[in-house]
């Protein structure tokens, strides 16, 4: 649980065309707010569900960083551990150790930098205390990170 | 063009067809001409149009792609002939003449097909809420998919292989666009796609004459593949019950399945209870059955035991609330008959909470396991009749109450099992019950309800793997949590577990245990939450002389939780005949002082017998990686054997290995207890039984000091935690009552030894 940072080269993401629908499911709810990168939902089972507000964020520069909103309806008090899959090895994310708060509604932000301009393709594997990932992938955002 | 460049559009175009040929191996569907085209392309002059040319029949559209991945101009074929209920495959011929590389998107122009792209989602999840989704769901019976990871080469010319599934018989009309580049935004409105009319012709009734072991009907569990790993039918077509978060389907002897023709492989069984059989069939021109006598490699009820996984949801998590608010009983009857489990424990919880309360009847019911919604099966084109069974009346459900979702979901969740009235008093909505458990499991207890924990290793994460061991978890989520306020006030009976590493589950129950409290640990799924893969991952089985059937089925085998040699664990080891040579009484057995007592029974595990098996490689991933509980975790070095542990006060004093092959195996432990306490057997990760007391000359068991202390401090970090989100009018009573646990558990340390 102590290392919730790793990359893993070559992943090949999905090649099916996807759509942010905003058709949350139970417990993941995508706030309005334009600025939040990814909706994190956390259920009262205590299970993870991730939705992305857009499938390509474009950032200018070579650092930046990802909001997450997470509502959390577990009162979840963990960290929130991200596996991370991506094709560059020359991307890395900083993932906030600090557990939850158990508030309802709280917002995070991953720090992420790259050596250079270019796109990055990334799977992101959201959890908390639980040792199931989700055999539908809800807990897993597909996007691709463009630094200009 | 340079003949350089040429040459590497001949390679890349080799290779690509290549792999287009082992796909379509794989799949059983192999082109003609396909040979020949890769044969013009291995030629150093070979001319690009001709292979196209070879080609043609299979190709239903060709598109010409811009600088930026957008296609600029589309032809296609206008008639396409598909087959219902499986996959048919095309080419899409890629001109790319500016050798633009990334990444392949295919699409749907409209509704579902963009919500329902992702991989593992289904339609039905992602539907709008409408008054009538039928029409939707009918709408939606053609999918596109580009096969495997193809990406957009460079090549000048490429065939990108797309499969096409078609759910209806006869004419349809669909569309299909390509594009490509470095992301989702190479659609736009407006964009090259194109029409085609599709011809579907009918798939082939596949009867399925799959019988239990002595010949009877009954419900199983099927897996369909075809070569290329296609699971039938496909996931995202399905509704209930079919999930779209399986591989799997159940059915009963005499159902039909409708495949294409094919080369398939079926595997069947019926849980852990029984083997898993892979049958290979091929499906032809006409109607066939697909013949299959089930193996069942232990029969817990020739020993009296009977399963039961009480701990399943009918809505909520997985499972989609639109259009149906979850799915029926007669949905989760199919599940639970189809792993052979007796008593199903269908828990209410907070989503679909008011709707689903319509099944509470308090009582157990084994209903038809019918084809819910008539009018949505017939959308989807469901053209299958369910049928009962010779094992039908073998499993019952309760309709129960999980307090998940509710206020008080920071303090755990309180699981009630055996309720008589759902309703907690002066409430009309979850929202307004109490914000912590003890007054929930009081009023519960009140009205002879079976009370207790869900899933108590959640958030029980600690450092240390030795067990016991006596690090304080943070409480971090929704595991143990009130329990160990709760029992010392004698308002639970259970925690639930099989779930989580078991150093997380099992550590606070042999804590509370030795500080003198009496708890019985269950194994539970908490299906589909906590595990999607099936009900009766986890389960308990319970010694009873009755048999869990009819209307008071589950209160039959609730009646028979607290009887020690009760079990729990992933079902593939069992105990039976367990015996100890002492005098027993309700509170437990007795010996006196220096007497030796005899431990024994009859275990029965199953393992693989290939250690180097794709099951058996479970054993290698992390302990505390899912699934947890599994007897693969078992195994000693590679061989086919498994441990039995005696353990006193949660700590091992005799063990024994025994060959896991199915059959049974007596086995014996005869120990020396210098004080009283409690015994327990287990094959850990695997198999668990409940504490035996046992009373030492007449002594009553001395708390365990170190144990209690852990409680104690245990209930201290828990209210650091948790406290805070308990309402402020309920605040003070909590406290007090946390205190109280507190106190007691140090009085008990102090008293200990």
């Amino acid at each position: 649980m102590a290392d919730h940072v790793h990359h893993s080269g070559n992943h090949s993401a999905s090649n099916r065309a996807e759509l942010f629908v905003g058709v949350a499911h139970d417990c993941c709810i995508v706030a309005p707010d334009v600025q939040v990168h990814i909706a994190v939902g956390i259920s009262a089972e205590d299970r993870v569900s991730a939705i992305p507000r857009h499938r390509r964020e474009v950032f200018a520069g070579s650092s930046g960083a990802l909001l997450l909103e997470i509502q959390n309806n577990g009162f979840v008090t963990s960290p929130l551990a991200i596996d991370i899959e991506s094709d560059n090895p020359d991307f890395h994310f900083v993932v906030d150790p600090t557990p939850l708060t158990g508030e309802l509604l709280e917002r995070r932000e991953l720090a992420f930098h790259s050596s250079g301009p270019g796109w990055t393709s990334l799977a992101l594997r959201f959890r908390t205390t639980s040792l199931v990932g989700d055999l539908a992938d809800r807990d897993r955002v597909d996007m691709m990170i463009v630094c200009e | 063009m340079t003949t350089e460049s040429h040459q590497d559009d001949l390679r890349l175009l080799r290779t690509n067809l290549e792999w287009v040929s082992r796909q379509l191996a794989l799949a059983g569907e192999p082109f003609v001409g396909l040979a020949e085209a890769t044969a013009i392309a291995d030629q150093e002059s070979a001319d690009l149009a001709a292979i196209s040319a070879v080609l043609a029949d299979h190709v239903i559209m060709s598109v010409e792609l811009d600088r930026s991945g957008f296609a600029r101009s589309t032809e296609s074929k206008k008639r396409v002939e598909t087959v219902t209920g499986g996959w048919s495959h095309y080419l899409v011929e890629v001109l790319n003449p500016t050798s633009a590389v990334g990444r392949l998107w295919s699409n749907l122009p409209d509704g579902l097909a963009f919500m329902t792209a992702r991989e593992s989602h289904a339609i039905v999840p992602a539907l709008y809420d409408m008054l009538d989704n039928a029409p939707m769901i009918r709408g939606e019976g053609v999918m596109f998919e580009i096969v495997g990871d193809q990406v957009l080469t460079g090549a000048r010319r490429q065939f990108v292989l797309v499969a096409i599934f078609t759910r209806d018989e006869g004419p349809a009309t669909t569309y299909l666009a390509i594009s490509a580049g470095d992301g989702f935004f190479g659609f736009h409105v407006g964009h090259q796609g194109a029409s085609f009319e599709l011809e579907a012709r009918a798939s082939i009734p596949v009867t399925l004459e799959v019988r239990d072991t002595n010949g009877a009907s009954c419900t199983f569990r099927l897996t369909i593949k075809d070569g290329a790993g296609r699971v039938f039918p496909p996931r995202k077509m399905r509704i209930a019950p079919d999930m779209f978060f399986h591989d799997h389907i159940y059915r009963s002897t005499g159902e039909v399945v409708f495949l294409p023709p094919g080369t398939y492989t079926a595997t069947v069984t019926r849980g852990p209870e029984y083997l898993c059989q892979q049958i290979e069939f091929v499906v032809a021109d006409t109607p066939r059955s697909l013949e299959a006598t089930l193996i069942r490699w232990v029969t817990p009820s020739d020993d009296s035991y009977y399963s039961g996984d009480m701990h399943i949801h009918a809505a909520g998590c997985s499972h989609y609330s639109l259009p149906t608010e979850g799915v029926s009983p007669e949905t989760i009857i199919r599940h639970v008959r189809g792993e052979a489990i007796d008593v199903g424990g269908v828990l209410n919880w907070g989503p679909c909470y008011h709707y689903q309360k319509q099944f509470f009847t308090g009582s157990s019911i084994s209903p038809f396991a019918g084809l819910e919604h008539p009018s949505l099966q017939e959308a989807n084109g469901v053209r299958w009749e369910a049928t009962a069974t010779d094992r039908d009346a073998e499993s019952v459900l309760r309709y129960d109450l999980e307090v998940s979702g509710f206020p008080s979901g920071h303090s755990g969740h309180p699981v009630l099992l055996g309720l008589t009235d759902p309703e907690y008093p002066s409430t009309s909505s979850p929202k307004d019950w109490p914000s912590w458990n003890l007054p929930i499991m009081q009023w519960a207890r009140a009205q002879g309800a079976i009370t207790g924990y869900a899933h108590c290793g959640i958030g029980m994460g600690v450092e240390s793997d030795d067990l016991p061991n006596w690090e304080i978890p943070g409480f971090a989520s929704v595991g143990l949590n009130e329990a160990l306020v709760d029992v010392v006030h004698g308002a639970i009976d259970f925690i639930g577990s099989a779930q989580e590493y078991p150093v997380y589950e099992l550590n606070s129950w042999y804590h509370i245990l030795n500080a003198g409290f009496d708890l019985i640990m269950m194994g539970e799924t908490d299906y589909p939450c906590l595990f999607d893969e099936r009900v009766g991952v986890g389960r308990t089985y319970v010694p009873s002389g009755t048999a869990p059937r009819g209307d008071r089925g589950a209160e039959i085998y609730l009646a028979g939780i607290r009887d020690p040699r009760t079990y729990f664990g992933d079902g593939r080891s069992h105990f039976s005949q367990i015996q100890l040579n002492a005098k027993q009484s309700a509170s437990g057995w007795s010996i006196a002082k220096g007497e030796s007592l005899r431990v024994s029974a009859v275990v029965r595990a199953w393992i693989d017998e290939d250690p180097a098996s794709e099951v058996a490689s479970i054993r290698h991933l992390p302990p505390y990686a899912g699934p947890a509980w599994h007897i693969e975790r078992a195994r000693v070095g590679d061989s086919r054997h498994v441990t039995v542990e005696l353990i006193e006060n949660g700590l091992p004093i005799a063990q024994t290995t025994v060959l896991a092959n199915g059959q049974p195996q007596a086995i014996t432990f005869d120990v020396e207890l210098s004080e009283s306490g409690w015994l327990a057997l287990r094959i850990l990760p695997s198999a668990h039984t409940q504490a035996f007391h046992i009373t030492v000359a007449d002594a009553p068991a001395r708390p365990i000091r170190t144990s209690a202390e852990w409680c104690a401090n245990a209930v201290d970090r828990l209210w650091a935690e948790v406290g805070k989100f308990i309402a402020q009018h309920e605040r003070e009573e909590a406290k007090i009552a946390y205190a109280q646990a507190s106190d007691e558990y140090r009085r008990r340390a102090a008293e200990g030894r």
